[in-house]
């Protein structure tokens, strides 16, 4: 089992390999059509020597092709290029921000698994109480709202109408390893909440359902029938026999919201003007920033890669049952 | 003693499933005033087909049926105590304790993702205050009663290791664990092979002549209720039409169903023809008032339109649900 199992781990750092290329491939060909970076680089009163001077010192009169070979080289050696705007390595602008988005994500899943795992069971296990019906309409309202309005909607409310929480920005930070993270400080963690609250609430409604269908599913199962023909305490028939059993679709759509999570809360981190990587990227698409675009979307690719073997290492955990046979699934 | 007082005593049970909002606004009767009982050392064979209400009477008397299922009417006294009704955190102390329950398929009665072990060990925690560590040896010694090889190494295997025998055998060794005064067991041999299925009957049969068991045996098969019983109910559509001592029920059936079942199955000499009995049990929503088995009856009288009363049968050993019963003793 662990020789194939570290033949699946070769299998997959080489899929996530091809997808880095192939992502980097389409960025530097799809900026190239938006538009020419040094148009906005170089101020608008210079001349035709000072724009080539610009251009030549970031490599730009090159042609797109060995630009791209050039990016390539580099890339090997762990450089992913400087930033045409800020002057500073892209990937450490990206690393910088890292924290900040992550921490958003994760606080937006644990309330999203947390309330959706414990509500989808209660909806599940009694499905004719009326708090059920309540939080399965609900849980429609949550899939179907756009999260930019949600996102203003939460601002409107709970900021400027009762003042509340604050709207923006991460608040107070403590650097623990050499980062800030808003979570330790009262008013970090009043900062948090309202953007948590926006990014949860669709993977919410999602596990919400997810969770309530695997229970309605697994109730009438056999062994859960016999987990309590043997007397075993309601907690533990719930807790154990019928979580495990569903568990693994909710793990593989955590893992996947995650990653959703941390590449697209741009919409968000725009909302609540969190100083996150979301920022960044929309910020460098503005200004065709493509080291910075580049670093970001490795970053992405790699999370990725990363979740989803976690996911499947997860699986083996959680079902003996899943051999190395059901491996072949794609990055 | 076993005469004065059995152990358990099922009275006039009737289990309804409540009207849906439908057309047909009545609700329909699972079980329909099934009284029989059963002393310490016996085992009582149920038999019928399914859908007859085999295995609503025992998910009835454990108080696992699956709402909106319920039991509306009758008692269901055991040891004395009245179990219709008495709340949950009560029956749950009774469940795999004092009434064990094994089922059909034992690949679906354990759970797949987790040990062997695991699911002796929570059993036993669930009645016995008792450590861990001693629930682990009370588990292995479980397992080394029912004749499973090399317990100590079954208890860290998960159940899709085992053979379906083994299974069963874990199944069983879980039912004995707290040496129960009632088992029920529900076609626990059906999914077994013809050995093993013998093996088990005989390991029944010896727990019960211990005298403190009682086994209330639920089978479609009348000849493994025959090897096994003292005593034979047979069950038709929510009722039990026909109740005597196994070699009186065999050798002369009174009601017509009970011979009828007998005449299908392979019991003359080789070559002799099988009878079925013509059409279908009825459904839930459609059982005939009177005798539920009037339809398929040759010897209907216009009097089975109403309820045929219970009475002795001739030979004084058990009772019939019949207005016509069969000549007893023409087989």
């Amino acid at each position: 089992m662990t020789g194939s199992m570290a033949g699946w781990l070769v299998r997959r750092s080489a899929q996530a390999a091809l997808v880095v290329l192939a992502m980097t491939v389409i960025v530097f060909v799809g900026l190239h059509v938006a538009g020419n970076p040094v148009d906005i680089l170089v101020p608008p009163e210079a001349d035709a020597a000072e724009r080539a001077r610009i251009a030549a010192s970031f490599g730009l009169d090159q042609p797109l092709w060995r630009q791209y070979l050039l990016f390539v080289a580099r890339a090997l050696q762990g450089d992913l290029g400087r930033s045409f705007i800020y002057n500073q390595p892209a990937l450490a602008l990206v690393v910088e921000r890292l924290p900040a988005t992550l921490e958003l994500s994760l606080a937006a899943l644990v309330l999203a698994a947390g309330l959706g795992i414990g509500l989808g069971l209660y909806a599940g296990l009694r499905p004719r109480a009326a708090a059920a019906r309540l939080i399965m309409a609900g849980s429609v309202v949550g899939l179907s709202l756009p999260g930019f309005w949600v996102g203003l909607m939460l601002v409107i409310g709970f900021s400027v109408r009762l003042g509340w929480l604050p709207s923006s920005g991460r608040g107070e930070t403590v650097a623990v390893l050499g980062v800030g993270w808003s979570f330790l400080t009262a008013d970090g963690l009043a900062h948090l909440i309202l953007p948590a609250a926006n990014l949860a609430l669709f993977k919410l409604a999602l596990i919400l359902r997810l969770t309530r269908a695997g229970v309605r599913e697994v109730v009438h199962l056999d062994y859960v029938r016999f987990a309590r023909a043997r007397g075993l305490a309601p907690s533990r028939v719930v807790g154990v026999h019928i979580l495990r059993a569903i568990l693994i679709p909710i793990v593989t759509v955590i893992g996947l919201e995650f990653c959703s999570t941390v590449a697209f809360s741009m919409v968000t981190e725009s909302i609540f003007a969190w100083p996150g990587m979301g920022r960044l990227m929309v910020e460098s698409i503005h200004v065709l920033d493509r080291p910075v675009i580049v670093a970001y979307l490795v970053a992405v690719v790699l999370l990725f890669v990363a979740v989803n073997l976690l996911a499947d290492i997860l699986y083996r955990l959680l079902d003996p049952r899943v051999g190395t046979a059901g491996a072949g699934r794609g990055a | 003693m076993t005469a004065t007082l059995p152990l358990l005593e099922v009275r006039g049970l009737r289990t309804e499933l409540p009207a849906r909002h439908g057309a047909l606004n009545v609700p329909l009767n699972v079980l329909d005033g099934v009284s029989f009982s059963l002393g310490r050392g016996r085992i009582l064979g149920l038999v019928g087909e399914s859908g007859s209400g085999k295995s609503a009477t025992a998910f009835s008397i454990m108080g696992l049926l699956d709402p909106p299922a319920r039991v509306a009417g009758g008692s269901i006294r055991f040891a004395g105590r009245e179990l219709a009704g008495l709340p949950e955190r009560e029956l749950r102390r009774l469940r795999g304790n004092r009434i064990a329950m094994i089922f059909q398929d034992p690949m679906m009665t354990l759970n797949p993702v987790l040990t062997i072990g695991a699911q002796i060990v929570e059993t036993v925690l669930a009645h016995a205050r008792v450590g861990r560590a001693e629930a682990r040896r009370r588990a292995r010694d479980a397992l080394g009663r029912v004749g499973v090889p090399g317990p100590e190494e079954r208890l860290d295997a998960h159940p899709h290791e085992l053979s379906g025998g083994l299974r069963q055998r874990v199944a069983i060794a879980i039912a004995l664990l707290h040496e129960p005064d009632l088992i029920i067991a529900d076609e626990p041999t059906t999914a077994l092979d013809a050995t093993i299925q013998a093996q088990i009957l005989r390991e029944i049969r010896g727990l019960v002549e211990g005298g403190r068991t009682a086994v209330l045996w639920i089978t479609h098969d009348l000849s493994v209720a025959e090897q096994l019983s003292d005593e034979i109910a047979v069950m038709y559509a929510g009722r039990i039409v026909e109740q005597a001592p196994a070699g009186e029920l065999l050798s002369r059936p009174a009601h017509p169903y009970t011979a009828g079942l007998l005449a299908s199955l392979p019991r003359g000499p080789r070559g002799s023809r099988l009878t079925p009995i013509p059409g279908l049990p009825p459904t839930l929503s459609g059982r005939p008032a009177g005798c539920a088995f009037r339809p398929r009856c040759a010897a209907a009288a216009p009097a089975c339109a109403a309820d045929p009363p219970w009475r002795g049968r001739m030979d004084g050993r058990g009772g019939v649900r019949c207005l016509t019963p069969g000549p007893e003793g023409s087989r």
